[in-house]
């Protein structure tokens, strides 16, 4: 179950670019720093933030804080329901 | 018609602020005397603060006893309400069972809460509008407090805010004993919010004149020659006011009574206080309780330490109690300034010295101003207490002043 030094092996970023890690840390933090109870290990690649209790404000907001912390920006278009964490991070790996 | 006043009970008391992280330690800071205003250093935008730091926040919301999930989804100055409001929870009995939620009401002290978030927001639009925080939306409205707090405790009855500048927490304090003496609610939390203005709203206050405006000659106190203006020291604070029926009906425990009060305005939209405007709420807030100015044993003064404020509210005192002669202190002597939390932080400062029998020193003063009241002085004084009172005054006129009686 805990995952959390496989940041990203579960997406395929599709760019050749090895992830650093960087994008699930950031989602990670602005997760909990959202739900307080959430433990860093139960935010894993496999999941979506929406099983992990985190409601459409929620997800916005994390998506809103990442690109803040790593000066990303990626079209809300690009953004889909349920996407697992791992997509999340291939997704922002494709515009970093 | 009546004056005997509202009549209603406190059976609850939260309070975070730099003199703790709960009740006893403020109740500790106070009669020891013990201040925490301090020069903040090199690059800052004030030279003296009261400091809150998170430490204090963590341990207020742990002696809260709060379930987890109940800082889901919250910002700082909401965790802050929470923090205070779940000790005055506990300190009330109110978490082994309380009237039906539609009875329980909240009333939330301060407008204007949040504008350190919104300014913070604000530096991203500027970057990109898309990095707006969607929940902005939700916390940059002083309801949030509000509606988090109804949550959190189940509270189902009326809920608003409360605004009146630096009166707002008397205000607050008006409305709930209006509510409970009303028979509207059996219950009413009323907290004094955490406010964070934006860096530019705090430094506004200096600009004005209204803040000590360097580390010169030190940061001075309230009804001392060195007083210079306020010191800000964020706070929050929280009372469960309740009636005497419901209190008898769950044997709570009585912390004291409050027992009158008077709100009023200047018609003046400045920040220009009036000897006649706070004398007039305090002579009209005795007759709500049905007293005199003689029975009076202490006057929680609203004393911020700005030269014009300090020598208004010492005539005003004067006026209304000629040679009564109470006791008079000032909490921002030693916390600094709450802003919107003042009037709350300084009921439940009053609240603790009537129920522990002490007037709390006001160790700052050295040469006090002409015409002052009787000041405690460095150490506090033993001695039993009946009656109280608290002012609060705001910019724009705002006037109040609230009557508490010791319990038994």
């Amino acid at each position: 179950m805990d995952r959390t030094d496989e940041a990203g092996t579960a997406s395929d970023t599709g760019t050749g670019i090895e992830p650093d890690g960087a994008v699930l840390a950031a989602i990670r933090r602005h997760a909990i720093a959202i739900l307080p109870d959430l433990r860093p290990a139960d935010v894993v690649p496999e999941r979506t933030l929406a099983e992990l209790g985190l409601n459409s404000v929620d997800r916005s907001e994390v998506v809103t804080n990442v690109m803040d912390d790593l000066n990303v920006f990626v079209p809300i278009t690009e953004f889909r329901q349920a996407m697992p964490v791992g997509d999340l991070v291939g997704l922002f790996e494709r515009y970093r | 018609m009546t004056s005997a006043g509202p009549r209603v009970a406190v059976t609850g008391l939260g309070a975070l602020s730099p003199l703790g992280p709960d009740v006893p330690r403020l109740t500790e800071a106070l009669r020891a005397g013990r201040g925490a205003i301090a020069p903040t250093g090199a690059g800052e935008t004030v030279p003296y603060r009261a400091a809150l730091p998170d430490s204090a926040l963590h341990e207020a919301l742990a002696s809260a006893a709060l379930p987890p999930e109940a800082t889901r989804r919250t910002s700082r100055p909401v965790r802050a309400s929470l923090a205070v409001a779940g000790q005055a929870w506990r300190d009330a009995g109110l978490h082994h069972g309380g009237p039906d939620p539609r009875r329980i009401g909240v009333v939330v002290a301060g407008s204007n809460l949040n504008g350190a978030q919104s300014a913070a927001a604000a530096a991203r639009m500027a970057r990109d509008p898309m990095l707006v925080p969607p929940r902005l939306a939700l916390q940059y409205q002083d309801t949030d407090h509000v509606a988090t707090l109804s949550e959190a405790f189940g509270i189902r009855g009326e809920g608003l805010t409360v605004g009146g500048a630096s009166a707002s927490g008397n205000l607050a304090l008006v409305q709930g004993a209006r509510l409970v003496g009303w028979g509207v609610l059996d219950v009413c939390l009323v907290i004094g919010a955490l406010a964070e203005p934006a860096p530019a709203e705090l430094r506004s206050f200096l600009n004005l004149g209204a803040m000590v405006p360097t580390a010169g000659t030190g940061p001075g106190g309230p009804f001392d020659r060195s007083h210079r203006g306020f010191v800000h020291g964020p706070a929050a604070a929280a009372v469960v006011l309740e009636s005497a029926d419901s209190a008898a009906r769950r044997s709570a425990r009585v912390l004291a009574e409050l027992a009158g009060c008077a709100a009023g305005l200047d018609a003046n939209s400045q920040p220009d206080p009036t000897v006649a405007g706070e004398a007039d709420v305090m002579a009209r807030a005795l007759r709500d309780a049905g007293i005199g100015p003689a029975d009076v044993d202490l006057v929680g003064a609203h004393g911020t330490g700005s030269p014009l404020g300090d020598r208004v509210e010492a005539d005003a005192i004067t006026q209304v109690f000629g040679d009564a002669r109470p006791w008079v202190n000032a909490v921002k002597g030693l916390a600094g300034h709450a802003l919107t939390a003042a009037g709350l932080l300084s009921a439940v400062a009053v609240v603790v010295q009537l129920r522990d029998g002490f007037v709390h020193p006001n160790p700052w003063v050295r040469d006090p101003i002409d015409g002052v009241p009787e000041l405690a002085g460095d150490t506090a004084v033993t001695t039993p207490l009946r009656w109280a009172v608290s002012n609060a005054f705001g910019f724009g006129g705002f006037n109040s002043a609230v009557v508490w009686r010791a319990a038994g």
